[in-house]
């Protein structure tokens, strides 16, 4: 009764799971893949190659598989954690069986997963072993890094490169080496898998801080909406910030220029980024739906739409402060009050085109109205800023407007 | 001690279906409003505590209209039949928060969350059925509003659960108006039923 083990079943449920994004997924690589080794064949001696890399030193071969693995790893957490790790198999890690016997699907998802990194053994040595002994150090990374355990995925990527050196040295081991680490990784994805769910979903959430107030919870509430449902675009706006900083300070460094030419710099380089503060309150319409605004909540509009420009201006908030780093200190209190100006009316506009429609804000509308902040606030160093403000104070009326007549026509 | 007050309290759906008429006048207590499937129970609810706009009628909590008055609607919490709390929040940060938009943040709900048997770092994704039922249950009593309705709060809860649920209406009818839901009688003494015809 081979058939009824439990290892079978939860293979033919696993692959019944993840065939169809699986199969979306891999297709197009595998087609590249073949592709690029035709194409590699075509260009150079693969077998002289072949003989050249096996002759390289052991470090070489570590170094390779160990950035291999990294890359590999990094750029496919998502769909690795996506296939396995999701809510969409929660049900199948919760059966009562032993984690182990997740192994044989898990591994096998994994392995077509990292199986570009097997290729690429194959390539190394023109052996099969050596492709699934490739395949079987990239596997425990990957799940780590899908897992969010970068420590773990480390030491384990330290681990793999090791035996990638170690088979480099003695060739002969590496059929032995190629069967103890499947024999290995098989069972240990299953319980790594299982272990890593029972973890996570019991991970408890402590308060970050009492909400004293009705504006400070709902900025609570949705400053915890975006960092754990939208976190990436957290993290983007981080990225593109230090990238602002480096080109204000640049100017700062290497031209003769004056605050305003700075100011007008910083500007310039938020109003690159401002789009994304729709982009952010668009994502917490989109998460929150009718607990955006209930109107059964004692809040006034005006205090919500002013809370939502908050949180819009918490994204240009990174990139102002890296100008302000990369301009100091040259800047000055004129060009930070220009850049407010800039920031306070943008996020107001933002948080009017969510309240106008929350469930699909008006992203072609939105870089028009950046436009004319910048306008506004590029015109003039005094009255431009007034300018902004004036914009700002119509767009938070304007928002303050629409969540009324919506509280009202329900 | 609060008093919910509703007159002619109908409310008009965009199909040209009506639910109400609904008239009741109630103090401390807990009051039961029975109805069959599709008298607009849940509906009415939703305009007593001022999330519907009716057709017709009057609504009033201590003198004051909830579709008006903030200070209404801080007065009153209404237990939806579906979960309505963002999936992204914790038990505990569901409460606080709720605590804190009506004007309450010092509210201590851990007490309360202990006697439901709720674990507050839960996030409410995870949640059970009946645990989220319990979250929810946690949420609108937050703050300690004056007049509570709950849309079916006895469902998905296990005997041990609903006994506890039991004891915390129990507890709540002497100080506060409960107006429930339920298509069962409820296991507890109620002050009064109020009816509901069918559309």
């Amino acid at each position: 009764m081979l058939s009824r083990h439990p290892a079978l079943l939860l293979v033919r449920w696993w692959w019944r799971l993840v065939a169809r994004p699986l199969r979306d997924h891999g297709v197009i690589r595998w087609f590249l893949l073949s592709l690029l080794w035709v194409e590699l064949d075509a260009m150079i001696n693969l077998a002289e190659a072949s003989r050249q890399l096996r002759g390289a030193p052991p470090a070489l071969a570590a170094l390779a598989l160990g950035a291999l693995v990294s890359l590999q790893a990094i750029s496919e957490a998502r769909i690795t954690r996506d296939l396995i790790l999701s809510r969409r198999s929660a049900l199948l890690r919760r059966q009562p069986v032993p984690g182990w016997t997740h192994g044989p699907a898990v591994a096998g998802i994994l392995a077509v997963l990292v199986a570009p990194v097997g290729g690429l053994g194959l390539l190394w040595y023109r052996t099969p072993t050596a492709g699934l002994l490739w395949t079987g150090l990239a596997m425990s990374p990957a799940l780590l890094w899908a897992g969010r355990r970068p420590l773990s995925a480390l030491g384990a990527t330290a681990a793999a490169a090791g035996l990638a050196a170690a088979a480099q040295r003695w060739p002969g081991a590496m059929a032995p080496l190629a069967g103890a680490i499947w024999l290995v990784v098989i069972p240990g994805a299953g319980l790594g898998t299982v272990a890593w769910a029972e973890d996570h979903e019991a991970l408890p959430h402590r308060i970050p801080w009492r909400p004293r107030s009705a504006v400070g919870a709902l900025l609570q509430r949705d400053l915890i909406c975006l960092w754990r449902r939208e976190r990436r675009l957290v993290l983007r706006s981080l990225g593109i910030a230090s990238l602002l900083g480096l080109v204000v300070a640049a100017m700062r460094i290497n031209g003769p220029t004056a605050a305003p030419g700075l100011a007008v710099g910083g500007l310039v380089g938020l109003s690159f980024v401002a789009p994304g503060a729709l982009s952010a309150l668009g994502a917490l319409g989109r998460h929150l739906g009718p607990q955006l605004d209930p109107p059964t909540w004692p809040i006034p509009a005006l205090h919500r739409a002013a809370g939502l420009a908050v949180i819009g201006a918490t994204t240009l908030a990174p990139s102002w402060a890296a100008a302000a780093v990369g301009g100091a200190p040259i800047l000055g209190p004129s060009g930070h009050l220009r850049i407010a100006a800039f920031v306070i009316a943008v996020s107001a506009g933002a948080s009017w085109a969510l309240c106008a429609r929350p469930d699909r804000p008006d992203y072609g509308l939105f870089p028009w109205w950046i436009a004319l902040c910048l306008a506004s606030t590029l015109l003039h160093p005094v009255l431009g800023g007034l300018g902004a403000l004036l914009l700002a104070s119509g767009a938070l009326w304007r928002a303050t407007q629409a969540l009324v007549a919506r509280r009202w026509a329900r | 001690m609060s008093e919910l007050i509703a007159q002619e309290l109908t409310y008009r759906y965009p199909s040209g279906f009506t639910a109400g008429p609904l008239d009741l006048e109630l103090g401390p207590g807990l009051h039961l409003l029975l109805g069959p499937n599709g008298s607009g129970k849940t509906t009415l609810l939703r305009c007593l505590c001022g999330a519907h706009r009716r057709a017709r009628g009057a609504v009033t909590i201590d003198g004051l209209d909830p579709r008006i008055d903030p200070e209404a609607r801080r007065r009153i919490a209404l237990l939806s039949a579906e979960p309505e709390l963002p999936d992204v929040l914790t038990v505990d940060e569901a409460w606080s928060q709720l605590a804190a938009i009506r004007g309450a943040p010092l509210w201590d709900g851990a007490a309360l969350r202990r006697a439901l048997d709720v674990p507050g770092h839960l996030p409410l994704s995870h949640c059970s059925a009946g645990q989220r039922r319990l979250a929810e249950l946690l949420a609108a009593a937050a703050g300690d509003p004056g007049v509570l309705l709950l849309d079916e709060p006895l469902a998905n809860l296990d005997p041990g659960h609903l006994e506890r649920v039991c004891g915390l209406l129990l507890r709540w009818r002497s100080d506060r108006v409960v107006l429930m839901t339920s298509h069962t009688i409820p296991p507890v003494p109620l002050d009064s039923t109020v009816h509901l015809g069918g559309r």
